[in-house]
């Protein structure tokens, strides 16, 4: 098996919102709530959940933009929180990221070739030269024309534009790459395209990818191991094939039911799960998913289940695991 | 870069009023610079035999834009003024500007202690009057020009760090931002590359419109007293100091004064917005 990258443990992320009854009380909304899992070396870990679980909040815990409320983070053996400054320099050169947005993710006012070289510039790597080089080599291998260098970000299509931040996320030559929903605000023709450039990639460079969506085909495409989160947890984790073909936890399967099924005989009978998803601040006691689950049972609206294996590759956290339905 | 600054000049030059505007402006920075010495007389000598003579309209071409009320030629004032107005309009921009763009960003992008401390001092400063403000400055500091042109600025400071600070809010919680933190970018790298650039474009105006209200503020603290010397010909004071003679129908000292600051400020707002198009990146075509 493949080294550990990324463990991640117990890692909770609480937000102070005021509350509606009392003037100077306030309400936590638990954006992350002890969520665990690991990324190996060379792998693919796809995070899936609906809008408001807690992908995004995870993805700045990972990056130390803002410092979670309890748990762990190590990366290659060190606690990420704990890390002097050095050591977090040296952490995020080794960690890049991917957004969602391409249009607001790059600054409007900057060249191409200056957005490329930004982490070099800020990691005082290489000359003049050595950086428009690097950015040159950089566009070539993410599929922008030379030219392009003096462009701004505004003459830019979607896909091109992420290109550019793909580039960017390159340039320090990181391990790891985290990518939130990079493919969301694009078409579906150019979404393919760009999926099909993060796997060359991977191949090319040999990365390690923490891939953000809530698109389960985008997913099942790029992806080697699926962790399924629901309300700030992580439900279900297991390998891409196993989660598609033996889904366990009823959220899993729902989200499974979900996916549009492009064959016009097959009738349009797509079950959507009922009910809304609770709002963070007040969970619900118990399986966070107990108000929406069809087989819940008594145990589900007491106890907050563990994760727990199933077999070498899957873990869910669902009470009725073992329960063949 | 040469392609760079050609496609500037290429994008300024479509828009033919700031053209115009530029050289207007050239025109009053030569006078800055060498109008005292095209005066045809001496700016500051008085005379009872020439008081309040109309110009090149009732045929008198010694002084073709007439004479005040003490006998000075008004066109050599004006040219020897325009260095003085200009300087203090500018002066009172670039302290303006440096000062309240950096407090605007300091405060709208660390937040917090430091936030509330500048905005409430923004609000105490914005409390006052602003020509008591001014004044009571003034008076703390001693009078004289200088002084003067940073009470000025410290009236214009709290506005411009406000609406600074307002964009700032808005950038900062931009995906670029968070990305050039997540890559290692320290506070001053952000605040300097991705929010500076992107907040200036709001302040070019307000910055360009601040030329007039200085010249003029500048002459009220001169007929206060406080700032500077009423005799000398800056064209704030020349325009206060005609009003008393508006009435008796001596019309052009203070209409000719007037069209120069006019002149200023409209050609220094049409520069400034032909500028910010032309550096915009976004509106290039």
């Amino acid at each position: 098996m493949a080294e550990t990258l990324f463990t991640v443990k117990n890692l909770k992320k609480h937000y102070p919102v005021k509350s509606n009854e009392h003037l100077f009380r306030y309400d936590w909304l638990k954006a992350l709530d002890g969520v665990d899992f690991e990324i190996f070396e060379g792998e693919t870990l796809g995070l899936v959940g609906e809008s408001g679980c807690g992908k995004s909040t995870c993805r700045k815990m990972l990056l130390c933009i803002e410092p979670p409320t309890e748990g762990e983070i190590i990366y290659r053996g060190r606690d990420v929180l704990t890390m002097n400054s050095s050591e977090l320099k040296s952490y995020r050169r080794e960690v890049q990221m991917v957004y969602q947005d391409p249009y607001a993710s790059l600054d409007p006012k900057w060249k191409v070739v200056n957005l490329i070289t930004e982490p070099l510039r800020i990691h005082g790597i290489g000359s003049n030269a050595y950086r428009k080089e690097k950015a040159l080599e950089l566009m070539e291998m993410v599929g922008l024309r030379e030219d392009y260098q003096y462009a701004y970000p505004h003459e830019f299509s979607g896909g091109q534009r992420q290109r550019i931040c793909i580039a960017r996320a390159l340039a320090l030559d990181p391990g790891v790459i985290i990518a939130d929903e990079p493919v969301s605000a694009l078409d579906v023709s150019i979404q393919a395209q760009v999926l099909n450039l993060f796997k060359e990639l991977k191949k090319r460079l040999n990365l390690t990818y923490l891939f953000i969506s809530h698109d389960l085909n985008v997913i099942n495409y790029i992806s080697d191991r699926v962790a399924v989160m629901y309300l700030g947890k992580i439900v279900e984790i297991a390998a891409t094939e196993e989660l598609f073909a033996n889904p366990v936890h009823p959220y899993t399967r729902a989200l499974l039911k979900a996916i549009p099924v492009p064959d016009p005989q097959d009738k349009l009978e797509l079950q959507v799960l009922g009910g809304e998803v609770p709002s963070p601040i007040n969970t619900p006691d118990g399986c966070p998913f107990h108000p929406r689950c069809e087989i819940a049972v008594e145990e589900c609206r007491v106890t907050p289940p563990e994760l727990k294996q199933l077999n070498e590759s899957h873990c869910t956290a669902c009470h009725l695991a073992r329960v063949p339905i | 870069m040469g392609t760079e600054f050609q496609m500037f000049v290429r994008q300024f030059k479509k828009n033919r009023l700031a053209v115009v505007a530029f050289f207007v402006a050239m025109v009053l920075f030569f006078l800055a610079l060498f109008g005292p010495y095209l005066t045809p007389y001496d700016p500051l000598a008085t005379s009872h035999d020439t008081r309040l003579l109309p110009g090149f309209w009732d045929d008198n071409m010694e002084n073709p834009l007439g004479t005040d009320g003490l006998g000075r030629d008004l066109l050599s004032r004006l040219l020897y003024g325009a260095g003085i107005s200009l300087r203090v309009g500018i002066t009172v921009i670039i302290i303006t500007a440096v000062v309240g763009i950096s407090l605007g960003i300091v405060s709208g992008y660390l937040g917090g202690v430091i936030d509330l401390l500048v905005m409430r001092i923004v609000d105490i400063v914005l409390a006052f009057p602003p020509l008591l403000l001014a004044l009571v400055i003034v008076a703390a500091l001693g009078t004289g020009i200088e002084r003067a042109m940073l009470a000025i600025a410290i009236i214009y400071i709290p506005g411009l760090a406000r609406i600074v600070r307002g964009s700032v809010l808005t950038v900062k919680e931009l995906p670029y931002v968070e990305a050039s933190k997540a890559m290692g970018g320290g506070h001053f790298w952000i605040m300097l590359r991705h929010v500076l650039p992107n907040v200036i474009t709001p302040t070019v105006v307000y910055l360009t419109l601040l030329l007039g209200d200085a010249i003029l503020y500048t002459a009220a603290l001169g007929f206060l007293g406080v700032g500077i010397d009423p005799s000398m010909p800056e064209w704030g004071a020349m325009l206060s100091g005609g009003k008393d003679y508006l009435l008796l129908g001596k019309w052009w000292i203070t209409v000719f004064p007037g069209v120069m600051i006019f002149l200023a400020v409209l050609s220094f707002n049409l520069l400034g917005d032909g500028l910010r198009e032309a550096m915009d990146a976004k509106l290039r075509i």
